[in-house]
């Protein structure tokens, strides 16, 4: 039967790897995760110890002087940078860990249910109403997608800009809304939805005799 | 569902088979399968009376009403 349909045995075949490479990258997150916790020497992990911050204001130390000899102060203003602290606690490196990790599994979901659909393509129901289930489960997971990662990584942009105090630099928390994603959730919500009325209608028309 | 078929019995009663309605109106027995079990979602006129004229009864023979209740 899957012979039938080439390009969604194709895509199958793609799906099936994503999921084992979402797999493999979700278990390397776990490793990197022990690791830190146990201050292992298998790695180099002062590699690792780097997070992302977000910043209103970082001085240049050295200022520059113009032609002029005057001095004027230097500094970087409203930006995102990766920060680099040898012997920094590991806990601000998980709560960078736990947005990705969140990521990753919603990302397993949504692939899973691709999966889902995919294999009753196979076997040729294509316009039945369990797939306008999976598509609105899909649309949930794009959601969380957009959302729960910016959430979490707001939340311990606080707590990181509370406890982590560097001359010179001027830390901020700022909630990075994803316009992108969430439109594209909405649209996919959209789908669901005509999908689902579309099969209940479909069903109607097979019920009439 | 309160609507009830009761093709079943205005089948016995004409002593005629499904296969053989089903040659003579023109409907796959699937279809008359799913009427006759009461889950068809609805019923065209045109079937309606195709069902009548063979059968030579009334919609009301075929269809019934029983409120939920009873």
């Amino acid at each position: 039967m899957s012979s039938k349909y080439p390009f969604i045995k194709a895509v199958s075949i793609i799906l099936r790897i994503i999921w084992y490479l979402q797999w493999l990258f979700l278990l390397a997150l776990i490793v990197i995760s022990i690791l830190l916790s146990t201050n292992s020497s298998i790695v180099n992990i002062d590699k690792l110890k780097g997070f992302n911050v977000q910043f209103t204001k970082i001085n240049i130390p050295n200022s520059i002087s113009n032609t002029d000899n005057l001095q004027s102060d230097i500094y970087l203003s409203n930006g995102e940078g990766r920060l680099h602290i040898k012997n920094i606690e590991h806990r601000f490196i998980f709560y960078r860990l736990l947005s990705v990790f969140v990521d990753t599994l919603l990302f397993i979901f949504v692939i899973f249910l691709l999966q889902k659909i995919f294999s009753g393509l196979k076997t040729g129901s294509f316009f039945v109403k369990q797939n306008g289930v999976y598509i609105r489960k899909i649309a949930y997971a794009v959601l969380g997608i957009a959302l729960l990662p910016k959430i979490i990584d707001y939340v311990t942009n606080i707590y990181i800009t509370n406890n982590l105090d560097i001359d010179g630099i001027v830390l901020k928390a700022r909630f990075d809304f994803d316009y992108r994603t969430t439109s594209l959730a909405l649209l996919i919500f959209v789908i669901a939805k005509v999908f689902i009325k579309g099969a209940e209608l479909r069903e109607d028309h097979d019920l009439t005799i | 569902m309160p609507l009830i078929t009761n093709l079943d019995v205005m089948l016995a009663k004409r002593k005629m088979t499904l296969t053989e309605l089903s040659e003579r109106i023109g409907i796959t027995i699937a279809n008359l399968s799913i009427l006759k079990k009461g889950k068809a979602r609805a019923v065209r006129f045109t079937t309606l009376e195709a069902i009548c004229r063979e059968l030579s009864c009334q919609p009301g023979d075929i269809l019934s009403y029983v409120p939920e209740n009873q």
